[in-house]
């Protein structure tokens, strides 16, 4: 377990991760299938008269829906409850459960559904007061709000799935009635998380295989940078009585795992992040999170089935949240934009350039190489589905058989001064420290910033202090010219225009 | 069902989204609704300038960072100076743009009394506001653009800055339709004036019930001096003025409206405002309560810059007149039912039990304008800001224009589903007294909320558009259909019990029937 993490409820979430339960007895061999092909929809600006019909008869097909549900309640909701066995026999097909886990994302629960919680009743002090969904504004602790009643809600900024506004922003790890209490939190936006996962694991295996061989590799009394793909977290002493010394490692945990989710890199895999979304901004608790009684002060004292007591038990199933991972996996991942016009074109180069040399590209690296591109959206290492991300890296480079994440982003967290710290820690990350989020797609987003403070790019990069002040004292001394080539370099990293009915 | 049942049995059925719709699933969808083509051309080729447009924008903007006083008023003063641009279209524009803007500080975003601009606060601190958000698009976006907000994005109004209990709770709503609601309360008001005997003398005291197009909206007495005892009235503010817009019904116009927002969303103060506050100590004629209030509310600093920010000239007579224009020309939301046949029965059913169980009665489903025409005044019209025109019949944008298709009539009908008036809802529905800096309550438990409006008192939300904007009610408690028509209490007591006590099946009717109630339904485009 991770001495770093202050939570119980992240220890246990990680813990949920790292360990695995006994698999069922018969098992089908898991099985790779390439995402693209089922979800990619526009890599590039198409045709929006094609754009167009698609995105109504969709909006036709989910209108029907609804009414279906209205007249027929149940008809939709028991097709979204997906089981995690009936994906792994393969009864249920990749497309079906990206659209399962659109329809989940999009749908507002209800508290049939298990929406929020009933602990009203019980007077439990991790809760509100009002009766079920109990919804409110502040998360108390690590219990949360709930405070939306559908993932779209927050995440739709620049498209399905993008980031939240400031209106948007949650208040966690707070009292439950101050917002002046809570640590402010923008939405991020989810498109490329099952990238960055990836990214993240080959990190973490990086590191851990040097840590594993510093006894081995590095002579006593001395000490070695420790490097994953060329991002450097710091060094590896080995003292002079022959004990490994940590205290040299910078920008990650002591437990060396690279967790690229959270403005401040506390979540390690896309399935922890959902399953704490769930709990605390819906109030859905997931099945996987239940059964981890162990931190049950922190999801509510109802019956062991039930611990948020309205009623609702098994909210969500461990195929829900896949359906749910699935779906998150499928989404288009942002562009860089080439600009129309010729004036623009011809400034995006100098901006690119000015974007390193200033240091900018020091910490959000623009590109980092990929091995192994299969990533498992299911529960455990041998369930289904086994999902193939390379189609999503199309328009980046392939060089062989390594494919190039271009996220700018190094995945680890930097000290960003008082100018932009937090009032506290969050989860054993000091109120300073912040992974740096990546800027793929950043300007399809917007507010900018851990708490979207910053209304435009602009003010958003003077707003930097800490490890990133050198870089933001030479921006705010560019010529007008140059401020304006970056910026509008920037305004490249955006995601594909097409057309559809916003959620 | 079918699906229902599979789960439960024991050997599951694989579970199949695309059989839980009768057509299928997105890859096998139905063929467009008829007459769809004919509408997407046209409009698509506004799609595809709308993308060249807002690509070369951003890229401009990012250029030179785009300020609301440097960006928008040139093009406004343009407006002013040039004859050759056509000024509705420009002033929809820019009124578009600052609706989606992020707002910054040097625009004039937020406040810096007691802090550090912006000085954000997600409660509001009394009528002075937030600032709360950087956008009107961030609150206004569910089932698309000027859609409503979800229950994330309520604002906790009137409050003490601090405790979001202490605030009143109010879920966005959805913006489409204004200028038809607009015009309707206008005409509205123009007749119960004229039954208030406001143009005749009267040589006795006269009691005036006032009904217009079947609403009732109360009893007035009318003396022969020319006042009105209006202690009766509950339906209305004393002035006898509909103000169809806010869920008590505060505003009347577009303009005022917005005006507000940006004062408590986003402490950007209208130079109107400003302006009206140097007339020290007076209440101004003719400005409803609530502006009334949120004069007295701008902030403690300087005359010219009340909230003490390094911008002084934050929202003037332009962007008021964009943001109204803009309003005023959103697309009308539609009646759009469903298409298989035994959907198509229910929502037939359900169309007559919602006029049976007595919804209708206050859910008013059609009202007739007689001239669907808006003239936007700037606040000071001079020559050079003179008053914009608009007319329903052709120049709302990216929906058809206002339409009669019965031609034995003169007048437009619009399918609104409010009666435009405030009713008692009850302790149900009543805000809780508020305490902090809203005024103590003058007798029993029901404190008044806002100048004069009692705690429980609501305006009939209007219900077009009702499928796209959930969660339902005024703090948007309830998140499906069936729990907001059960919510209801005080004088939609006898309506709610009639609904608690159908049969299932009727109850499922009326709400297919209420989810017909839709959006234009036109894609948009992202990002």
């Amino acid at each position: 377990m991770i001495r770093a993490a202050g939570s119980y409820l992240l220890a246990a979430l990680v813990g949920l991760g790292a360990c695995q339960r006994t698999p069922p007895p018969v098992q089908p061999m898991p099985v790779n299938r390439a995402l693209g092909d089922t979800a990619v929809r526009t890599l590039h600006p198409q045709d929006p008269s094609d754009d167009a019909r698609r995105a109504i008869a969709e909006r036709y097909v989910r209108r029907e829906r609804r009414f279906r549900e209205a007249w027929e309640p149940g008809s939709t909701t028991a097709a979204l409850r997906v089981e995690q066995h009936d994906i792994d026999s393969g009864r249920v097909s990749l497309p079906q459960l990206v659209e399962i886990g659109r329809e989940l994302f999009l749908t507002d629960f209800t508290p049939a559904q298990g929406l929020g919680n009933g602990l009203a009743a019980r007077k439990s002090p991790i809760a509100g007061a009002k009766p079920a969904p109990n919804l409110r504004h502040v998360h108390a602790k690590e219990f949360g709000g709930p405070d939306g009643t559908r993932c779209a809600g927050c995440h739709h900024v620049g498209g399905l799935g993008g980031g939240g506004f400031s209106a948007d922003n949650s208040f966690l790890d707070g009292d439950g009635l101050h917002p002046a209490s809570a640590v402010v939190r923008n939405p991020r936006a989810l498109f490329g998380a099952a990238l960055l996962q990836k990214l993240a694991e080959e990190m973490t295996a990086e590191l851990h295989a040097q840590a594993q061989g510093a006894a081995r590799n590095i002579p006593r009394g001395s000490s070695a940078p420790l490097v994953a793909k060329g991002v450097r977290f710091g060094k590896l002493s080995i003292t002079p009585d022959g004990r490994l010394d940590m205290s040299g490692i910078r920008g990650v945990s002591t437990d060396l795992v690279v967790r690229p989710f959270g403005w401040k890199g506390t979540t390690g895999t896309l399935r922890q992040s959902v399953v704490e979304g769930l709990q605390q901004n819906l109030g859905i608790q997931a099945e996987e999170l239940i059964r981890l009684r162990g931190a049950a002060a922190f999801f509510g004292d109802g019956p062991p089935a039930d611990p948020d007591a309205d009623g609702v038990t098994r909210e969500a199933t461990e195929g829900m949240v896949t359906a749910l991972l699935a779906f998150i996996a499928s989404l288009p991942p942002p562009v860089e934009d080439a600009p129309m016009n010729s004036q623009f074109a011809i400034m995006l180069p100098r901006g690119e350039q000015l974007f390193t040399e200033l240091g900018c590209a020091s910490c959000h690296v623009p590109e980092l190489p990929l091995h192994d591109t299969v990533l498992g959206l299911g529960p455990t290492e041998r369930s289904r589905p086994r999902v193939d991300l390379a189609p999503l890296l199309a328009a980046a480079e392939a060089k062989g058989r390594t494919m190039t994440v271009r996220l700018y982003s190094d995945l680890r967290r930097h000290h960003m001064g008082d100018e932009l710290s937090d009032l506290r820690g969050y989860r054993g990350v000091p109120k300073d420290q912040f992974l740096t989020p990546p800027l793929w797609g950043v300007m399809a987003g917007g507010p900018f910033l851990h708490d979207g403070r910053a209304g435009t790019i602009d003010q958003a990069i003077l707003m930097h202090g800490g490890e990133a002040k050198a870089a933001r004292d030479a921006y705010n001394k560019l010529s007008i010219e140059e401020g304006g080539s970056l910026r509008l370099f920037l305004q490249s990293l955006t995601r594909p225009f097409y057309l559809e009915f916003k959620p | 069902m079918s699906a229902q049942r599979g789960a439960g049995s024991a050997s599951p059925a694989p579970p199949n989204l695309a059989s839980a719709g009768t057509t299928g699933g997105v890859l096998t969808a139905p063929a467009l609704p008829m007459g769809y083509t004919e509408a997407l051309v046209p409009y698509l080729d506004d799609v595809l300038k709308t993308i060249s447009r807002k690509r070369i924008e951003r890229y401009g903007t990012a250029i030179e960072p785009g300020e609301l006083p440097s960006e928008l008023m040139p093009r406004t003063n343009k407006v002013r100076f040039e004859t050759r641009i056509d000024k509705l279209e420009a002033h929809f524009n820019a009124g578009e743009e600052l609706f989606e803007t992020e707002l910054t500080t040097i625009d004039g975003f937020g406040d810096a009394m007691g802090g550090k601009a912006p000085n954000m606060h997600r409660v509001h601190r009394g009528a002075h506001g937030g600032p709360d958000t950087t956008s009107c698009r961030s609150c206004h976006h569910r089932g698309g653009d000027d859609g409503a907000g979800e229950w994330t994005e309520n604002a906790l109004v009137g409050g003490d800055g601090e405790r979001t209990d202490r605030a009143l709770e109010r879920n966005p709503p959805p913006l489409h339709g204004g200028g038809a609601v607009q015009i309707l309360g206008a005409e509205i008001t123009t007749a119960l004036h004229k039954l208030a005997h406001y143009d005749t003398k009267l040589t006795e005291p006269a009691t005036v019930k006032l009904v217009y197009q079947g609403v009732d909206f109360g009893t007035v007495r009318v003396m022969p001096d020319g006042s009105i005892d209006t202690t009766k009235l509950r339906a209305l503010d004393p002035d006898l003025v509909v103000r169809p817009f806010g869920w008590k019904g505060t505003h009347s116009t577009l303009r005022r409206f917005a005006e507000e927002a940006f004062q408590v969303h986003h402490g950007m103060t209208s130079d109107t405002l400003r302006q009206r506050r140097l007339v020290v100590g007076t209440a101004p004629y003719g400005l409803s309560p609530a502006t009334r209030a949120l004069t007295e509310a701008l902030g403690d600093g300087p005359l010219d810059n009340p909230d003490r920010d390094q911008a002084a000239m934050e929202l003037n007579d332009d962007h008021l007149s964009a943001i109204a224009v803009y309003l005023a020309l959103l697309p009308l939301p539609v009646i759009d039912p469903p298409r298989a046949p035994d959907l198509m029965a229910a929502w037939r059913q359900g169309s007559t039990t919602f006029q049976k169980i007595g919804c209708a009665d206050c859910h008013k489903p059609q009202w007739l304008i007689h001239k669907p025409i808006w003239i936007e005044r700037p606040d000071a019209t001079t020559e050079m800001r003179p008053p914009i025109e608009l007319d329903l019949r052709k120049d709302i944008r990216n929906g058809p224009p206002l339409r009669n298709f019965d031609t034995t009539i003169y007048s437009y009908p619009i399918f609104l589903f409010s009666d435009l008036r405030r009713h008692d809802m009850g302790p149900e529905l009543a805000d809780p007294a508020p305490s902090g800096k809203a005024a103590p309550p003058p007798e029993g438990d029901r404190a008044p909320v806002g100048p004069q409006i009692p705690a429980s008192y609501f305006l009939t939300r209007p219900l077009w558009g009702l499928a796209d904007s959930g969660p339902y009610l005024h703090d948007g408690r309830a998140v499906t259909l069936q729990d907001a028509i059960i919510a209801h209490g005080g004088e939609a007591k006898a309506a709610r019990d009639a609904y608690a006590a159908l049969p299932a099946e009727q109850q499922r009717a009326l709400q297919v029937f209420l989810l017909s109630l839709a959006r234009q339904p036109l894609p948009e485009v992202t990002p």
